[in-house]
């Protein structure tokens, strides 16, 4: 299977305060080894500053912690050419939210095409990305059961 | 103390509460440019811009500026480096905003002395860095 990006939202509802099965079970599967996937700094940074606004920074550090550490040396950089190709994405799809922009741009740069995010609506109008429904990463994986009913 | 002769880092927030101020964004850059030549933001910084403004509803505006402080100075990228930085620093300030953090660690690995951030953020908090707000330049055109 192609390696996945994963968005920031997938450990965030698979954290505690959350707790959707289905996401604890991709990050466990990607923990196994049975699942390639990447992060990015970006996606890191928004768990902090996601549980700073909430006025959790402790358990946004645990989280962003174990995030990090589960996914350690496939961590993806933000460069000024992320920024710039994310430019020139949003000339192309200026009702698209500049986080989906520089996200997509990033897994652009670094040949990814598959994303796994709650956000998924979104992305689909960014041609060169697309966002991995959990039915098809479940079947991927060869794992049926109650989580397809949870998320589709 | 003088910070125009070595690198200094620009928090774009300071030009944002230059501009509400009534300033005019392109006067406030190349003023800033004059005063400190070796301008130098991270590429966070530039992407904040271009949400801030998605904020209020142009993110073409803030596309716009973003592009003219990317294409004016230099802009450092994220790393894994800068987050095992920031990690560093928010054990020694785990109460403060992590956006501060993160620039403070991407001058610390670059070796940035001074940055220039509005006088409401929290950067003279870091003994690390050395916060400047040219303010009182400001009000003469900086």
């Amino acid at each position: 299977m192609s390696p996945l990006l994963i968005d920031s939202n997938i450990p965030i509802i698979a954290s505690e305060q959350i707790g959707e099965a289905w996401a604890t079970v991709i990050l466990n599967e990607v923990a196994k080894g049975n699942c390639p996937a990447f992060t990015s700094v970006l996606y890191c940074l928004e768990i902090l500053e996601s549980y700073w606004q909430q006025e959790k920074a402790f358990e946004g550090r645990v989280l962003y912690k174990n995030f990090k550490s589960l996914l350690d040396d496939q961590i993806l950089p933000l460069t000024v050419e992320d920024f710039d190709l994310s430019e020139s994405l949003f000339k192309r799809t200026p009702h698209l939210p500049p986080r989906d922009l520089i996200h997509s741009a990033v897994a652009i740069r670094h040949q990814m095409t598959d994303l796994f995010s709650i956000d998924g609506p979104t992305y689909t109008d960014i041609e060169e990305v697309r966002c991995v429904t959990l039915n098809e990463l479940l079947r991927q994986l060869k794992l049926t059961g109650d989580y397809i009913d949870e998320r589709n | 103390m003088n910070a125009t002769d070595e690198r200094t880092f620009l928090d774009p927030n300071f030009m944002s509460y230059l501009v509400q101020q009534g300033e005019s964004f392109n006067d406030v850059l190349s003023q800033l440019q004059k005063s400190f030549p070796k301008l130098c933001t991270d590429v966070r910084c530039l992407q904040e811009v271009v949400y801030r403004y998605h904020l209020m509803g142009d993110t073409e505006l803030g596309s716009k500026r973003a592009m003219e402080i990317r294409q004016s100075i230099e802009v450092f990228p994220i790393d894994q480096d800068v987050l095992g930085k920031m990690e560093e620093l928010m054990e020694l300030y785990p109460k403060h905003p992590p956006r501060e953090l993160l620039h403070s660690s991407v001058m610390l690995l670059q070796k940035v002395r001074f940055i220039i951030c509005s006088p409401e953020s929290h950067y003279h908090e870091i003994e690390e860095v050395n916060s400047v707000s040219p303010i009182s330049k400001a009000s003469q055109r900086i």
